[in-house]
């Protein structure tokens, strides 16, 4: 280590090599390589995300098939007039963004706190049984997940009110009440995917060097002193990054589990966005429609976006871009 | 070094904690995989069992009764090896290009790939591209258009952006070429995370289902999750009734048949984890500098 | 245009798939006519199906090669699995990848009937007489009702008018412990519902059954017994109008009202999913379900797992107590074939003969029960099947484009019951075929009713449930009516429905 740092000085007295500022030839010239890397992915995204991306100006038009997307009839704005004069559309907008906060709120740090727990457990043994354990609820389906929620919390059968039966209370109807709804839908989030969420940061904890952590016991630091100092800062900019796309799809809510926990007596909660198009585009075959209101989701989502990396920037993150 | 009182009680804590999570998401499992063994009619007399008194293999004989489930096994396994380690590569390239704040335009493509992100192509665009690059009814078709996604390139960036540049002139001096230091420093000091995304894209892969079904018409190479799919489906509950008459042989699907599906679908790479976790050990990265 | 095709042009996607595969195909149809020169030569027919198969057949499937063989021509088919094939047709459709017979579930479907108006699909109808099996006076029915502005743009694929729809079932063990008849009204279906409910009709000790495992979307046939209709709407002077604003529909509601709070459905019956439904039924806990008739065979052979006795046996009809008898009906065909415009004609007739083929007696039985001594052997009059049909996965195939022309398809296989029960069964079809009921809304399309009605029915059906649940008074549904007939965009689609309705009227 010693003799690659000095190497380090001497090699950035000299040459400039990875600084910017020259010519752009010659900057290019120079990162011929990194560009070389780039290249496979960057194709990938020109051709699988922006070449069919032009498809959506179909929202601006009534698209037929026959017609194509040259010669469709265009609409204009009126798929936009129809969508924001639906009487339901601020119930939508409230449904949607209330579990999206809610998420954001419960779901989203508990990822990062189990991490930091995890990496705590002193037993090698235990840390690695319980991580197994608690990432599997992942690969559950959503269907069976209401299965599962059925199982425990329905009026007749649940587990739950079979207990609160047991010890002399009322059944609560979990499922057809829409006071529970939201935080159901959080519930589950939580258990299905908390502990697949820690993967990415135990990653991350797992790059900082143990030296660090040892020159901080050299120093006195105690358990707390050590995540706070060495552990939270190491997998910030993961937390950053998370954080700004997940603010950008504050617009999207997970469709299957939504429209599965959906019934007429929660209705009024759980319309959402998703659930709107789904009844109204897709089952119709109503693709300019769909495409319009995916559209308008996507314009809210990259201004949120552009937003919280600005604000990021302004804390001296790094941000997504 | 002795431990604190406090420390210990944090020690506690923690490990009750944890064990508490871990007990609700065990039960789930332990119920799926033992309903998957149970015979059907005892599962129809007392729906919560918590133990089988008559054990059944049926449910998997008959999952795994397709002629196609072998071709749809090693379907899948080709997809979550051979897919994850181009997606593995794909990625990686990129997100280390991007990390790099001298490369040119920069922000510009950063801000491209997020865009992609939030801008999703429709399916018709999509099928159509996958078309006209003559991918249908294509293994490839499975792999290509799902390389990447900008989620997992910008996140992967962030994993790079710790790597300094001194690390790479330094490497340069002891002249190892632009694609050496890629593939001999950054990649091994990146472990942790090479591991973590190649879980993501390898479980990704395992999980196509809906490419497959759009873009694949051939049986013989649709993924393990199509066939399992097609076994669940009930062919007398449609809206009109049925176009279906099937004979005796086949079954209707119960709980029981869901459960070792689910069982079937998902335990192979469920077990792939356990093996990668050494490499979420604390102090991976470093270790590769030393050498 | 071949430099076009080769490379990945943005154009190419913008373009109008449809058109331009169509004028690709003009572009050489001179060569591709080819085979339409000699008769010997081999009619290559690509087509597509939606299959309910747990698997499908290949190049090589036994049944394949005799149909190539005996109609020659060459098969390419693809069977589309019904996971996700909503997706998957509309995918084809749009993105203009036709192939020579075009499997279309509905022709309501939006997209389709654009497709029709823009002429992406040849109009059959002057093909159709040329035809002796397409045009036997037996299925008929199945042409008359596919119908557009008068048209056959399509070759239906058959299913029996009768039989099939969501109507109750009721296990006919229990009605005879308790001495009880299926009932015919609907006061009687509530009787029994309740005596199921009040004895211990399953015989474990406990009164703890489910006398109708159903959950709201299958309480379909309540609203249709009391408007004396099927579908959303009903004729009343000669106009149409909406089945969910009607008195009728609010009997129907507090019919179901009652019932539900007599406990005579699931507790969950607002939540409970089609597949847990079908497991208490199963499970030998319940009375009845709804379905369409040849589950009361298959299914009965999976309760009597649990209990051996178990019968279900499915109602022939059901009526208010002055009203008319209700059974559901069909239109005598469930998907279309549809063939597009970029087949040249000569071989739209090739592909009409293969289709007439498979209507043919010989073909509809090699399609449905393979080769005569080989798949099966005729035994006193009867079909018996050999293990040769089980190794060749006969079942897997044609079945799923031509559906049998016998009442069978809608009674099931003979050999999975007695014959004295399939007998009975037939028997009620037999009887429910003697009833019709108006559909008077069936195959018209709107497009304020494309846009408009799925948000309304939603609205109305989130209304009918918490009545049911008892959240909301009965008041508070008759204000939601109210409001509702005078509501806009109700009244703009009766009236685009009405137009449609007179046009098709004229047209017959």
């Amino acid at each position: 280590m010693e003799t690659t740092g000095n190497r380090i000085e001497a090699r950035k007295r000299t040459d400039l090599k990875s600084k910017t500022g020259g010519s752009l030839i010659g900057d290019l010239n120079r990162d011929k390589y990194l560009y070389l890397l780039a290249l496979p992915g960057l194709l990938y995204f020109l051709v699988f995300k922006y070449v069919p991306v032009g498809g959506l100006v179909i929202a601006f038009q009534e698209y037929s098939p026959y017609f194509g997307i040259l010669h469709s009839k265009w609409v204009g704005f009126e798929h936009y007039a129809r969508f924001f004069s639906n009487n339901d559309f601020w119930l939508l907008l409230r449904n949607t963004m209330a579990i999206n906060m809610l998420n954001l709120l419960f779901f989203f740090p508990l990822p990062i706190i189990l991490a930091l727990l995890l990496n705590e457990l002193r037993s090698t043994v235990y840390k690695r049984a319980i991580q197994t354990i608690i990432y599997i609820p992942h690969f559950f389906s959503w269907v069976l997940i209401a299965g599962l929620t059925y199982l425990m919390l329905s009026e007749s059968e649940g587990v739950v009110n079979k207990l609160i039966a047991a010890a002399g209370g009322q059944p609560v109807g979990f499922l057809t009440h829409a006071d529970y709804f939201w935080g159901l839908l959080t519930a589950q989030s939580m258990w299905k995917e908390a502990g697949w969420g820690t993967i990415i940061f135990l990653a991350a904890i797992a790059g900082v060097d143990p030296q660090l952590y040892e020159a901080a016991v050299m120093d006195g630091a105690g358990r707390y002193r050590k995540m706070w100092h060495i552990t939270l800062p190491a997998i910030r900019n993961v937390i950053v990054i998370l954080l700004i796309l997940r603010i950008g799809s504050v617009m999207d809510v997970g469709f299957e589990q939504v429209y599965l926990m959906m019934n007429g007596a929660v209705s009024q909660v759980a319309d959402v966005f998703d659930t709107y198009v789904y009844r109204n585009g897709v089952q119709q075959g109503q693709f300019s429609y769909s495409t319009a209101i995916g559209l308008f989701k996507s314009i809210v989502g990259i201004v949120l976006v552009v937003a919280a990396n600005k604000l990021a920037k302004r804390f001296g993150e790094e941000g997504v871009y | 070094m002795r431990r604190r009182i406090g420390d210990r009680i944090f020690d506690l804590c923690n490990v009750a904690v944890l064990g508490l999570i871990g007990i609700t998401a065990l039960f789930p499992i332990y119920y799926t995989f033992i309903l998957s063994f149970t015979d059907p009619v005892e599962y129809y007399r007392r729906p919560l069992i918590l133990f089988p008194s008559r054990w059944s293999l049926d449910a998997y004989k008959y999952l795994m009764s397709t002629g196609t489930f072998l071709d749809a096994l090693g379907n899948s396994v080709f997809l979550a090896t051979v897919g994850t380690a181009l997606s593995l590569v794909v990625s990686s390239g990129l997100a280390y290009a991007i990390s790099r704040k001298r490369l040119r335009f920069r922000r510009f493509i950063m801000f491209a790939i997020l865009f992609t992100i939030l801008f999703q192509p429709g399916l018709i665009p999509s099928y159509l591209v996958v078309r006209q690059l003559g991918l249908i009814d294509s293994i490839w078709s499975l792999i290509i258009p799902s390389l990447t996604s900008g989620w997992y390139v910008l996140l992967m960036k962030g994993f790079f952006d710790s790597i300094p540049d001194s690390l790479e002139d330094a490497a340069r001096m002891d002249g190892a070429n632009e694609m050496g230091i890629w593939f001999r420093i950054v990649l091994p000091l990146s472990l942790p995370a090479l591991v973590a995304f190649g879980l993501f894209f390898g479980v990704g892969y395992w999980n196509t289902f809906f490419n497959a079904v759009m873009y694949i018409n051939d049986h013989h190479k649709w993924p393990l999750q199509v066939i399992l799919q097609n076994m669940l489906v009930d062919p007398t509950s449609t809206a009109n009734g049925s176009a279906a008459d099937f004979r005796a042989d086949r079954k209707l699907p119960s709980e029981t048949l869901k459960m070792a599906a689910i069982v079937i679908a998902t335990l192979p790479i469920m077990m792939v984890y356990p093996f990668l976790q050494k490499h979420f050990a604390k102090g991976a990265m470093v270790g590769s500098v030393k050498e | 245009m071949k430099v076009k095709q080769a490379s990945l042009s943005l154009a190419v996607l913008l373009a109008g798939s449809v058109a331009l595969a169509a004028c690709s195909n003009s572009g050489k149809s001179g060569a591709e006519t080819g085979n339409s020169g000699s008769k010997q030569q081999v009619t290559e027919i690509t087509m597509n199906t939606l299959s309910y198969a747990t698997e499908f057949p290949d190049e090589n499937d036994v049944i394949l090669k005799e149909f190539e063989k005996r109609t020659n021509t060459k098969l390419k088919i693809d069977w589309v699995p019904v996971t996700t094939s909503d997706d998957k047709f509309n995918v084809l459709y749009a993105s203009g990848n036709l192939p020579d017979l075009t499997f279309v579930e509905d022709l309501g479907n939006q997209q389709i009937r654009s497709m029709i108006d823009q002429g992406v699909f040849w109009d059959l109808t002057p093909f159709i007489k040329d035809y002796k099996n397409l045009s036997n006076p037996a299925i008929q029915m199945m042409w008359d009702n596919s119908k557009i502005n008068g048209k056959n743009y399509s070759i239906p694929r058959f299913y029996p008018t009768h039989g099939g729809g969501v109507f109750p079932m009721l296990r006919k063990d229990w009605l005879d412990k308790l001495g009880l008849k299926p009932p015919q009204t609907m006061d009687q279906f509530f009787d029994v519902l309740k005596a199921f409910k009040d004895s211990d009709a399953d015989g474990n000790g406990k009164k703890d059954t489910v006398p109708y495992s159903s959950g709201p979307a299958s309480m379909g046939f309540v609203y249709g017994v009391y408007n004396e209709t099927q579908g959303d709407w009903k004729l009343k002077d000669g106009k149409l109008v909406p089945v969910m604003t009607e008195d009728a529909s609010r009997d129907a509601l507090l019919w179901i009202k009652k019932a539900y709070d007599a406990g005579l459905f699931p507790n969950d019956f607002a939540i409970l999913k089609t597949s847990q439904l079908n497991d208490l039924l199963l499970s030998g806990k319940a009375g009845g379900q709804g379905f369409a008739m040849n589950n009361a065979i298959t299914r009965t052979i999976e309760i009597r797992k649990v209990d051996p006795k178990a019968d279900l046996i499915p109602l022939t009809s059901l009526k208010t107590a002055n009203g008319a008898p209700y059974t559901p009906s069909t239109p005598g065909f469930y998907g279309h074939f549809l063939i597009p415009k970029k087949v040249p004609e000569a071989k739209v007739r090739k592909l009409l003969q293969f289709m007439d083929y498979g209507y043919s007696p010989e073909g509809n039985e090699l399609a449905n029960y393979g080769i005569k001594d080989v798949h099966f052997k005729l035994e006193n009059g009867k079909r018996v099947l050999t293990d040769q049909f089980k190794k060749d996965k006969v079942d897997i195939g044609f079945q799923y484009i031509f559906l049998k022309l016998s009442d069978e398809q809608v009674l099931g296989d003979p050999s999975m019951a007695d014959a004295a029960t399939y007998a009975r069964n037939q028997s009620i079809l037999d009887e429910r075929k003697k009833i019709n009921v108006p559909n008077p809304a069936q195959g018209l399309v709107s497009d304020a009713n494309t846009k408009l009605m799925p948000d309304i029915k939603k609205k109305v059906d989130d209304m009918r449930i918490k009545v049911i649940l008892g959240q909301e008074k009965i008041e508070a549904y008759d204000d939601f009516i109210k409001k509702l007939k005078d509501d806009p965009n109700l009244q703009k689609v009766t009236k685009e429905m009405n137009e449609v309705y007179a046009q098709a009227q004229k047209n017959k």
